[in-house]
């Protein structure tokens, strides 16, 4: 077991997160222990374990939830070096079949243990999908007659924790959802046991599952990088997916998967992030508005001929700030809040009105656009 | 205090999800706005932002500010352009009539003007006959009710009044291309945009309720916007809960408010809000559907009547959810029922099979669309487009036998398990299966129906059972069909030979029963057809498998077993002609070979019948690549003596 947060034991409620990135899959093609037969899925991956630790870090660093104050990080990674911030390597557990067993006895006791405990559920890695999505763990294939023994059924394991006590439930999956023919024609394989599911009522008061994609998609991520929905997912929890309420500024579940949502749809090639929520609660507090950055157009695209001022709105005098112009875009990293915005054209070819507009720059709407006129 | 409207104009009644921040205390205050109805509130002086997510567009903002001594009324003005306007009356409307007739208006809207409707599979098989896109609407048992020309784009309705049952949208590409089945329930709206060039795809095909609460709570859910969905929700619940209680409301529209619920913490809010669809739209199948999944939710055995309208939903095929959402709470439910099944020691086949056929609609479903959108052969035949065999364009199968055989395979492998007692019909751009029990209860039959092909007949269908070794060979009549005795409710799969490879040109059959020997190479492994029983085991100080087969029942002539192996997954297996002695044989001759390497798994199969001769295409290749392999001296002589002959022959 491997722990990047471990606090002890309280009586109240705490945050205990499970974080498994494979980017090592021993069984497949350039791995320690290939096979010969046919895997369905062949690379290696370099993103998962990048990810997976961004992630456990973002949890161990940054989550601030209303209610459960820090518990449990324990993190599984394949390959299994992790450079510390002192540029020290560690080793840390492998997420074979095994491994994840044990973690997830050891988690959902954890979790169990106080009815507003959060419960947190990363997976970066290859996936699959047989109409749940499957997650195949480091020494996937280690069987040719058994394919999916160690793949987890996320829907099995969602279900399963059902029986857990904790309240909030939130489940991130990165990884593709393909379904190919071969699987198609192994409905009735078996994969990883993980946990019993019993039936019953609801009563997890939000549930969250967020997978990468829609079943059937893949998930994108440049080699030795963070993945595009990671990367948006850590973009949403620090400000992109905030909003406020009685002056307090939160990432709620619904935020977050519409930041992300948007986020991932923002360059090609497309990803397009499932989507099972079950309840709008609170899952992190910030300290104030978020930086975000901020955009100002022009529509007709005039914006090279003009000199953009965003001043906050209400505020002091002195929050005003400095915008770049991007191609067509004016933009700055700002406190995320409502600016009047000045356009100005030196050379008089276009006019804009002035001033130009009150806009709230609030996640996710960051941009504004400015209708002008050109002068005839 | 000055009296503030915010008004919006887009489809009437479209409720928007609107914001009004205030700039001084930061305080930010959710209303609804619905559209043609001015939104009013009191704001005291300051200055606010208005902030809209108005469904399927881009957000708006406006600032406003209000005086000290300002006017006693301001009014906040929105107005969008909606992309899609709702058609006043139900009916299939082009939205450009064409220059140029299609092939299918040809052949097909004329028909509906003066004769009866075609019967499904015949307007399917005639739509696929067409090249480029063909449209057509059909009703839950497949009845086609108008077929509409192909066009840049269309718009097709249906009215809120009548059969609460859904009509799907069938789109056709050609007989080479899976049709796509988009469900159209009452007073909903659905468009089909033709792609731009005549090969460029299926197109796009959306639909959307025509009620605008309805409509709102999709768009939102669609473009990710969950929190402007719940912010609209109670709205949405009282006007469309309204309209229900006064008669004029329609399942499309209750349903969607339901799932929507179903996401929702508060499951009493969905109970109740089912129980007025239940008893407002009794025959529909997604309230059916919701109400049963209550009825499961509760503590106790599940009742007989909701288990049986579950399974009978999925059996009968007209029974379906017209949701996506629908389509997985079945699956859900019928996963759970068989989780309870296995608790108390039960199996039910008509539920293991209504599981499989759920999960056939759910693998070929589009992920994107609300409505139960999928690919597939027919109305009740979905089927992934990557799983469909792949059909030369302009081969047919009475002109290419190997293709012939190629499809059977990958036909009987979709079929997918079979059981005894339980019919499964597949249909396939060019062979349609049913396996089902024979009339005169003689056992099973399985019946191959393809068009202009013989290639099949003859062929050998192997029958291997889900549990044991058990296997029969049939071999398919004239007829196209081949007879089984699968015991009651036992369960099994189909295979068939696909080609061999070139240097082993004989038929073969397939890999029947792929066998690894993954546990290790300290265990044996034995496996008994009928007729035969192999026995595979490591050689001590040398790293092979070493295969021995013998006959299990008396026979008196000399023949061949056919075995094979494979080197890697991706390689060919290569066959090997195992001697079978006559009554001439000495006493216990078996013949033996050596195959892989005992380290390694081994990937091998066996044909579960001796032949009598081995085909004289690549008999030769076989016997020297057997005799290199011949781990005794009785199989090498009997190879050997083979050989010869054949060269004799030759000379």
């Amino acid at each position: 077991m491997t722990y990047l947060l471990d606090t002890a034991f309280q009586d109240g409620p705490q945050v205990h997160a499970l974080v498994i990135g494979v980017g090592g899959y021993r069984h497949l093609r350039g791995g320690s222990d290939p096979v010969r037969h046919d895997t369905i899925v062949t690379r290696q991956l370099t993103s998962p374990p990048l990810s997976a630790l961004a992630f456990a870090l973002w949890v161990r660093d940054e989550l601030r939830h209303p209610v459960a104050g820090p518990g449990s990080v324990d993190v599984l990674l394949s390959p299994s070096e992790v450079k510390e911030a002192d540029g020290q390597l560690r080793e840390v557990e492998v997420p074979s079949a095994d491994a994840v067993q044990r973690a997830v006895d050891r988690w959902v006791s954890r979790c169990d243990s106080h009815p507003s405990n959060v419960a947190l559920f990363y997976f970066s890695g290859h996936g699959l999908d047989n109409g749940s999505p499957l997650l195949l763990l480091e020494d996937f294939a280690r069987s040719r007659n058994r394919i999916l023994d160690a793949a987890v059924n996320l829907e099995g394991l969602v279900q399963g924790m059902r029986a857990c006590g904790a309240g909030y439930q939130y489940y991130f999956l990165d990884s593709c959802r393909e379904r190919t023919a071969r699987l198609s024609s192994l409905r009735d394989t078996r994969t990883l046991p993980l946990l019993d599911i019993r039936d019953g009522p609801e009563q997890r008061r939000d549930l969250m599952v967020m997978p990468a994609t829609l079943s059937g998609g893949s998930a994108y991520a440049d080699r030795h990088r963070v993945s595009d929905y990671t990367q948006a997912l850590l973009d949403a929890l620090a400000g992109r997916a905030a909003s406020t309420r009685d002056g307090r500024w939160r990432v709620t579940s619904s935020g977050l998967y519409e930041a992300v949502y948007a986020l991932t749809r923002t360059a090609p090639p497309v990803q397009m992030p499932g989507m099972n929520v079950h309840g709008d609660l609170v899952l992190h507090l910030l300290d104030g508005p978020p930086d975000v950055p901020l955009g100002v157009r022009c529509d007709p695209a005039a914006a090279r001929l003009a000199d953009v001022s965003l001043s906050a709105f209400g505020g002091p005098e002195d929050k005003r700030p400095v915008l770049e112009l991007h191609d067509t875009v004016w933009r700055a990293v700002a406190p995320a809040g409502v600016y009047a915005v000045g356009m100005d054209f030196p050379d008089g070819h276009y006019t804009a009105p002035s001033p130009a507009g009150v806009h709230a720059f609030l996640p996710p709407d960051l941009e504004f656009t400015v209708a002008v006129e050109r002068v005839r | 205090m000055t009296l503030t409207r915010v008004v919006v104009a887009l489809s009437p009644g479209t409720p928007v999800a609107a914001e009004i921040l205030d700039t001084d205390s930061g305080d930010v205050r959710s209303a609804v706005v619905v559209s043609g109805r001015p939104f009013e509130t009191e704001l005291p002086a300051g200055t606010y932002v208005v902030r809209l997510a108005p469904p399927g567009l881009e957000r708006v903002s406006a600032s406003v500010v209000v005086p000290p001594e300002g006017p006693a009324a301001l009014t906040v003005d929105f107005a969008f352009d909606d992309p899609h306007p709702t058609p006043g009356s139900g009916h299939a409307l082009p939205t450009d009539r064409p220059v140029n007739p299609s092939p299918l208006k040809r052949l097909l809207l004329p028909g509906t003007r003066r004769k009866a409707a075609l019967p499904p599979n015949e307007a399917l098989r005639t739509a696929r006959e067409l090249q480029g896109t063909g449209l057509f609407v059909c009703d839950a048992d497949g009845t086609l009710l108008r077929p509409v020309e192909v066009t840049d784009e269309y718009v097709v309705s249906r009215p809120a009044a009548g059969e609460d049952r859904s009509a799907y949208i069938c789109v056709t590409q050609g007989r080479d291309h899976l049709a796509r089945f988009v469900s159209l329930p009452a007073n909903c709206v659905g468009r089909i945009r033709s792609p731009a060039q005549p090969e460029g795809g299926e197109g796009d095909v959306t639909v959307r309720p025509a009620d605008p609460d309805a409509r709102a709570l999709l768009d939102y859910r669609a473009q990710g916007r969950l929190s402007a969905a719940a912010a609209v929700t109670d709205h949405v619940v009282r006007s469309i809960g309204a309209r229900i209680e006064a008669g004029q409301g329609d399942p499309a529209a209750g349903c969607a408010v339901a799932y929507h619920l179903m996401d929702h913490p508060e499951r009493d809010r969905a109970r109740q809000w089912v129980r007025l669809l239940a008893d407002a739209f009794p025959t529909s199948d997604d309230v059916s559907l919701l109400a049963s999944w209550f009825l499961l939710e509760m503590d106790g055995p599940v009742p007989r009547e909701a288990r049986e309208r579950l399974i009978t939903a999925v059996e009968a095929g007209q029974g379906l959810p017209v949701y996506l959402a629908g389509l997985r709470l079945l699956r859900t439910a019928l996963e759970r029922l068989g989780r309870s099944d296995r608790a108390s020691g039960q199996w039910d086949p008509r539920l293991t099979s209504a599981t499989h056929t759920v999960n056939t609609y759910l693998l070929a479903a589009d992920p994107v669309n609300p409505f139960v959108s999928y690919t597939g052969t027919g109305l009740r035949t979905p089927l992934v487009a990557e799983d469909a065999p792949t059909i030369v364009s302009g081969a047919s199968l009475a002109t290419d036998d190997e293709g012939s055989v190629r499809v059977l395979a990958k036909a009987l492998d979709l079929l997918g398990t079979v059981t005894a007692g339980i019919q499964r019909t597949i249909t396939l751009p060019l062979v349609t299966l049913t396996w089902g029990d024979r009339p005169d209860g003689g056992g099973q039959m399985l019946s191959v129906a393809g068009r202009g092909t013989r290639a099949w007949v003859g062929l050998g269908v192997v029958l291997v059972g889900a549990e044991g070794w058990r296997m029969e060979v049939a071999r398919l009549s004239d007829a196209g069909t081949a007879t089984f005795s699968l015991p009651s409710s036992a369960t099994a799969k189909l295979v068939t030979p696909e080609p061999a490879e070139p240097d082993d040109a004989v038929v073969v059959p397939p890999p029947v029963l792929l066998h690894a020997a993954a546990s290790g190479p300290e265990q044996d492994h034995r496996v008994v057809t009928p007729q035969l029983e192999f026995l595979l085991e490591p050689v001590r100080g040398a790293d092979r498998w070493r295969l021995t087969a013998r006959r299990r029942v008396h026979e008196s002539a000399a023949g061949w077993v056919l075995v094979g192996q494979r080197s890697a997954a991706d390689r060919p297996y290569k066959t090997f002609a195992l001697p079978l002695g006559g009554e001439d044989a000495e006493l216990g001759a078996e013949p033996t070979v050596l195959l892989g390497k005992a380290s390694a798994p081994l990937d091998w199969y066996m044909v579960p019948e001796p032949v009598d001769e081995l085909p004289p295409a690549g008999r030769k290749a076989i016997l020297l690549r057997s005799l290199a392999r011949a781990a005794d001296a009785w199989t090498r002589k009997a190879i050997q003596k083979m050989l010869t002959a054949l060269t004799a022959e030759e000379g």
